[in-house]
């Protein structure tokens, strides 16, 4: 807990807007940004396993109240003081938790954002600023839901209904050190699934269930004067669609990727699509008379 | 002393440019002080220091995701099949072994201390 606390403590009071705002936008150097990205994702690394066990001591505590109060009725009042310390424990515990989980963020963040911009920041110059635009709340929040479905019966459920949600939560762009401009989006589509069903002794039992199809495009603009584009060596992952322009030729490499969870996606899904960009690239011959 | 003789980047390999501090113990390029490992407390470059640890727990450095991470993680990436891009100007055949795409350039401007135009440079 006071690991968490103290990396709070450490936060500029930019980042614990971001924070509690859950929104990280803005143009930074590679550097400046990385620096950020990384104090709010190991504030969120310790804010979780905090709260995890914040949860847990609570529930803990509150179970002492009872057991005391019980106790209490057997071998004597004194044993109300220990039930009312285990409350005030409780209590505190349950705060804990409750300004944890206001300032608890995406795990997108430090495990697909962080890493691949860490990745991008190897080819750009120290100087060059790039734009990005994360969004860090959770994806099933009421703002961020499309369409909710009609009831109805599958099988052996006897309620479904299901949820959309559109979450675009990272985008961003940045000229890289070989002029190349570099544009990346990720769109997670989500469906919710709450269904009931009737077990064999007669209960109602309820469920959730989460879909997750990822839309991950790239749109990478290679400078005519230092690339040509070839046919892949190999077949890419993703659409691809080719635009010539007058100084770029620009690659637009669009994937989908589906998930039966909300789990955050690889780093390496938005990694291998500048990568399949950069192999229909041909350098263009420098010494060309 | 020389300049770096460390390349940048990951989809493209480009020239460092920094002046060189020391030289890498195990392949005996001249590196930076970014180039440096920190770990090996500065006696290997980022890319040696890397392909020594690959063996490592990732995980160790999972959440951190500095320069180190990134050398490690490049270095992984280009043994899984991945041949960059080099738009610099010199070459050293250290990078032979990722069979670097580059332009076409003439035998004289190898920088790698000898005659041989190695393979895997300019093939592309």
């Amino acid at each position: 807990m006071f690991g968490a606390l103290r990396v709070l403590g450490q936060l500029s009071p930019a980042q614990r807007t971001m924070l509690m705002q859950k929104r990280f936008v803005g143009e930074f150097t590679p550097e400046a940004l990385l620096d950020q990205m990384r104090a709010l994702a190991t504030f969120d690394r310790h804010g979780d396993a905090v709260r995890k066990k914040a949860g847990g001591w609570a529930v803990a505590a509150f179970l002492q109240v009872v057991i005391g109060a019980i106790a209490a009725l057997f071998f004597g009042r004194w044993l109300l003081l220990y039930s009312l310390v285990m409350a005030l424990v409780g209590v505190v515990l349950v705060v804990v938790w409750y300004r944890l989980r206001l300032m608890d963020i995406s795990n997108n963040l430090g495990e697909v954002a962080l890493p691949f911009l860490a990745i991008l920041k190897q080819d750009m110059l120290p100087d060059q600023t790039l734009a990005v635009d994360i969004d860090l709340s959770s994806p099933t929040l009421a703002r961020k839901r499309q369409e909710v479905s009609p009831a109805y019966k599958r099988g052996a459920y006897t309620k479904i209904v299901d949820t959309n949600y559109a979450d675009p939560w990272f985008s961003g762009s940045a000229r890289l050190a070989d002029a190349t401009v570099l544009r990346w989006r990720v769109v997670d589509r989500i469906i919710m699934s709450k269904r009931t069903k009737r077990n064999t002794r007669g209960k109602y039992k309820m469920s959730t269930r989460h879909a997750k199809r990822s839309l991950v495009t790239v749109a990478v603009a290679l400078p005519r004067k230092s690339y040509a584009i070839a046919a892949p060596e190999r077949p890419a992952q993703a659409k691809v669609a080719v635009a010539a322009g007058a100084k770029s030729n620009t690659l637009r490499l669009v994937r989908k990727i589906k998930s039966k969870s909300l789990d955050p996606l690889s780093p390496d899904v938005l990694i291998n699509l500048v990568s399949d960009a950069y192999r229909r690239a041909v350098p263009v011959a420098r010494n060309a008379a | 002393m020389n300049d770096c003789q460390c390349k940048s980047g990951f989809f493209a390999l480009r020239d460092c440019g920094q002046p060189a501090i020391a030289q890498c113990g195990a392949c005996s390029r001249a590196m930076c002080h970014t180039h440096a490992a920190v770990e090996s407390r500065f006696t290997q470059c980022r890319d040696c220091w890397a392909k020594a640890n690959q063996s490592a727990d990732p995980t160790q450095r999972a959440g951190i995701y500095d320069d180190d991470w990134a050398q490690s993680y490049r270095s992984r990436y280009y043994a899984a099949g991945y041949a960059p891009i080099y738009t610099g100007t010199h070459y050293h055949h250290y990078y032979d072994q990722y069979d670097t795409r580059s332009f076409r350039q003439q035998a004289g401007e190898i920088e790698d201390g000898s005659d041989d135009a190695r393979a895997g440079f300019g093939d592309s």
